[in-house]
């Protein structure tokens, strides 16, 4: 994420639409990155993003400037999405959100990438699919974005323990699917 | 350290650089010691963490930018519109309008059921009169029953009714 001045800030809070832009543009990749990987698809994942956004519009009074920006729009973002996909897990069934994650792939290949690396994006997506929300969240925070144990702790809102074990047991169960995918293999 | 303590050590702390360099080189002694350990960690390091790094990123459409500055532009308006002049006499003639949902729905049954009341009850009315009828009607009949008794006596004096005998 580019940094953001706390210049640009007090401009966005004061009403200038060209200051909350910048902050669009500093942050929307990893907003829309880590929302992708924890709802699962393209669509509700935009639909996602633009909640964050006009979220941090709206409660951009209440940022309280000594705390990391960056972790303040990950905390409403990781929020956003874990909510999101927990209420989209009761009503909408697996077989959906596979048939949007290849659209997802097909995205890439279009841009010209290998089918080896629309395999790995496959098996990634398969890999975070088989964790619930809250543990995809934690991979997602750590693996994709590298956020540390810390940063993690305050984007969640939960201690740097609760961190370690949710860590742990999301990468068990991963490689208990592993393990499993290797068996029915042979 | 035993192999406990490294298997959690090696699914968390360890692949993430969470530990310092004491830590990380007592996992190291253990690893180069233990087959099992070292195994598993080969186990991990392939299953969840390399997928991870060679993943994908994408960027958001220009689509999402537009929606939001059009959102944002909309309750702005709608802002304004509540802070103009007339914005108070407005809220006012609101607020005395004003009725909430619960409120609305009890009147909606209270009258639902005055109406109802009222379609049954006419009936009821109508048949009291209708009881009470006959009573009148036997008073009636005996009434005229008398006059005409009375009637046929006066026919023997030459008299018509008793009003023409008093006339005459």
């Amino acid at each position: 994420m580019n940094d953001i001045s706390e210049d640009t800030i007090i401009k966005a809070l004061e009403g200038d639409i060209g200051s909350f832009e910048c902050i669009y543009k500093a942050c929307s990749g990893f907003v829309y990155n880590v929302a992708f990987r924890v709802v699962s698809n393209i669509d509700d994942a935009q639909e996602v993003t633009q909640e964050v956004f006009l979220t941090v519009y709206r409660k951009l009074e209440s940022f309280n400037f000594k705390s990391s920006f960056k972790t303040w729009i990950y905390r409403i973002t990781v929020n956003l999405s874990i909510n999101y996909a927990k209420r989209k897990s009761k009503v909408q069934s697996r077989t959906v959100e596979y048939e949007d994650n290849k659209d997802f792939v097909k995205t890439i290949d279009s841009t010209g990438e290998k089918i080896e690396r629309e395999q790995q994006e496959k098996d990634l997506s398969t890999l975070l699919e088989a964790l619930n929300p809250d543990q995809r969240a934690c991979v997602v925070l750590r693996s994709l974005e590298g956020l540390s144990y810390e940063e993690m702790a305050e984007s969640l809102n939960i201690n740097i323990n609760t961190v370690r074990s949710r860590l742990k047991r999301a990468r068990e169960k991963l490689l208990t699917l592993r393990k499993e995918a290797v068996k029915n293999e042979l | 350290m035993n192999c406990k303590n490294v298997e959690d050590l090696i699914l968390t702390d360890y692949p993430d650089g969470q530990m310092d360099e004491e830590q990380e080189k007592q996992i190291e002694k253990h690893l180069a010691s233990c087959v099992h350990c070292r195994e598993y960690e080969l186990a991990v390091r392939k299953t969840v963490i390399v997928p991870f790094n060679n993943s994908e990123r994408v960027n958001p459409p220009a689509v999402i930018w537009h929606k939001i500055k059009e959102q944002i532009e909309e309750e702005e308006e709608e802002e304004e519109e509540l802070t103009s002049p007339f914005a108070d006499l407005i809220r006012r003639i609101k607020s005395l309008l004003y009725m909430p949902k619960p409120a609305l729905a009890v009147a909606t049954i209270v009258i639902i059921l005055l109406v109802t009341v009222s379609i049954i009850k006419l009936p009821s009315k109508n048949q009291e009169i209708v009881k009470v009828d006959p009573e009148n009607q036997i008073e009636c009949i005996t009434y005229l029953i008398n006059v005409f008794d009375q009637d046929s006596v006066n026919e023997d004096s030459g008299f018509e009714t008793s009003i023409e005998e008093y006339f005459l």
